[in-house]
């Protein structure tokens, strides 16, 4: 009978030990599945941010008459919903998604048009030096 | 006797391989991601730096004769930019008072804004040498790479009616 119950306190002790060491392991990767998830969806973020930037300072750079499409998808790749403005003053494109925002800057102030970009094909266009997005 | 078991060599073993498989699979982890973190922000500063470049070396800036105005402002410079008009083809007064400007802090920093270099503790140098007769003249715009963790350099070369030679550094310190 001695025996049977030194094998369950040492059994106990050792369940014990795997469930607190399996509990960390759980929550670490949990922990970093989040970190993953919300590094990949910045990153797509920031590639449409930055892609609309380089749109805009493209087109500026090119001259009068330059025009380029762009489009833009009806969420990220998880699907998260976004808001895409430009903000000629501070010359910046800001994304927000969520409680997050990143900004792209732009090399001119002068941008007019459609300033909240919507989902879908945008023309961006160089008018005079002037960039106008539609 | 049987509780020591649990300490038993193997046991030891067993935990001492499980620990260093998660210390090195923690410590993997960091490695990427400071590799991520690093291939980002370098990515982030060759995207700055080439437009900033761009701009500067095609474009007269945005009223054209910014270097003229009684105020440097981001409200009152929309763009700027270095050329006379013909992209690739330096105004030295515009030059000039870049170098002058970038002197002082707030006029610096004034400038990184209308630049677009706004990246966490991005800084900027510009060098430009413009030969004439077999000499150069030189102007040194903004802040030399001093205990930069990463810097991006863009050279340009022009060959139109001068030679010149442009080299533009974007750096962090963080």
């Amino acid at each position: 009978m001695k025996t049977k119950s030194q094998i369950s306190v040492d059994f106990i002790i050792v369940v014990a030990l795997m469930l607190i060491i399996f509990l960390a392991i759980f929550r670490i990767s949990v922990s970093r599945t989040g970190e993953l998830y919300g590094s990949q969806q910045f990153l797509n973020a920031k590639t449409i941010a930055d892609t609309t930037a380089f749109h805009i300072n493209s087109v500026f750079l090119a001259g009068h008459g330059t025009v380029k499409s762009l489009y833009l998808p009806e969420g990220l790749s998880d699907g998260t919903p976004y808001t895409l403005t430009i903000y000629p003053a501070a010359r910046i494109v800001e994304i927000r998604w969520g409680d997050r925002n990143y900004a792209s800057p732009i090399v001119t102030s002068k941008v007019r048009g459609a300033l909240n970009l919507p989902y879908g094909s945008i023309d961006i266009k160089n008018d005079m030096d002037e960039v106008i997005a539609e | 006797m049987k509780n020591s078991q649990i300490f038993s060599v193997d046991a030891i073993i067993a935990m001492s391989a499980f620990i260093l498989i998660l210390v090195s699979s923690a410590w993997a982890w960091d490695s990427v991601r400071s590799r991520i973190y690093l291939s980002e922000q370098r990515n982030d500063m060759e995207f700055v730096a080439a437009s900033a470049i761009s701009v500067l070396i095609e474009k007269p800036g945005d009223p054209d004769n910014w270097h003229k105005l009684a105020t440097f402002d981001e409200s009152s410079i929309s763009s700027l930019g270095l050329t006379n008009g013909v992209p690739w083809v330096l105004d030295t007064d515009k030059a000039a008072k870049l170098e002058e400007l970038s002197a002082d802090d707030s006029d610096y920093v004034r400038m990184k804004e209308i630049l677009g270099i706004k990246g966490p503790g991005y800084e900027f140098f510009l060098n430009i040498t413009i030969y004439e007769n077999g000499f150069g003249q030189s102007y040194e715009i903004g802040r030399n790479p001093v205990a930069a963790k990463e810097v991006v350099v863009l050279q340009r070369t022009m060959a139109s009616e001068r030679w010149a030679k442009v080299v533009f550094k974007v750096w962090s310190t963080q």
